[in-house]
């Protein structure tokens, strides 16, 4: 009898414990839905791009991500191709500018990437943008091709 | 009994609390240095790549079998390097963005001596840089 009394109240602290353990886990759970563990929102936003294509300013705004980057290279280039993605599990895809043409030496570029989905590209998140560019040189025979990646994090505002 | 178990709750507070300062800290630290890493990285290819180019001319307008050799810090993350159409230089590097070419574009006819990617890859490297007249010769310094 005395034995029974002592395993009854030993599975009562256990369920005890165990409910404990339970509501503990939610309470964690509904934090983390709710982005209280997101410590990233406590990192600057930023613009990292190679210094010979310098990022100046950076915004995303609505459905589009504009930047606006300097070249310094000290060689005149030709855009080819530009492409807009993150790592997200469906990743941002953006409409690029079009008919880029030359770029001078030392000239400003604004940057406007327009429709942009998916990606967590959504007012109020902090999402980030990998932007890709293919240039060359003119004057360089053949003009081979050349690939930069740059990468900007911020939070998306509302138009 | 309570006692013990009031000191056990306390002992289990500050383990707690001293967790939830370390925890985020350390994931903002480790955030912010791989970002500024990606900027040093940048900095010291920048550095390498104008320091070959203004000796490759120098060495051009010396005339021939003028020679310098130069000793440099590659930064691990340069994967190859190369030289096209005689005139541009080239640093294929990975970074967490993703490979990026850092492209020297040279004023002087310059030409791979042996094989420029032996200089890529983490450490220090010597390049020997010389003209054999027509060119500004750029290679692993085996010497």
């Amino acid at each position: 009898m005395k034995k029974e009394a002592k395993s009854q109240a030993a599975l009562e602290f256990l369920t005890t414990y165990a409910w404990a353990f339970l509501v503990i886990m939610i309470t964690i759970g509904a934090l983390y839905y709710f982005g209280v563990f997101d410590f990233s929102r406590f990192l600057p936003q930023k613009c990292m791009f190679p210094s010979q294509f310098e990022c100046i300013d950076f915004s995303f705004v609505g459905d589009e991500v504009k930047l606006r980057l300097v070249n310094n290279l000290g060689e005149e280039i030709r855009v080819d191709s530009f492409t807009v993605t993150n790592d997200a599990v469906d990743p941002l895809s953006c409409t690029s500018p079009q008919d880029f043409g030359s770029w001078k030496p030392g000239d400003e570029q604004d940057l406007t990437f327009t429709d942009c989905i998916n990606g967590v590209f959504i007012v109020g998140e902090r999402t980030n943008a990998r932007i890709t560019m293919e240039y060359c040189s003119p004057a360089t025979p053949n003009c081979p091709k050349h690939t930069i990646n740059g990468k900007i994090t911020a939070v998306v505002s509302s138009p | 009994m309570i006692a013990k178990a009031q000191s056990a709750v306390e002992y289990l507070m500050i383990i707690a609390l001293t967790l939830g300062i370390i925890v985020p800290t350390s994931y903002l630290f480790f955030r912010y240095s791989s970002e500024s890493n990606v900027q040093i990285v940048d900095v010291q290819i920048s550095q390498i790549g104008r320091n070959i180019m203004d000796t490759a001319e120098t060495v051009y307008f010396s005339g021939e079998s003028s020679k310098i050799v130069l000793e440099i810090n590659m930064p691990e993350n340069v994967v190859d390097v190369y030289i096209l159409a005689n005139r541009e230089l080239v640093f294929e590097v990975s970074t967490e963005i993703g490979e990026t070419d850092v492209v020297f574009f040279s004023d002087v006819p310059i030409a791979e001596d042996g094989d420029l990617s032996d200089i890529a890859g983490f450490g220090s490297k010597k390049v020997k840089i010389q003209s054999d007249g027509n060119q500004a010769l750029i290679g692993k310094f085996t010497g």
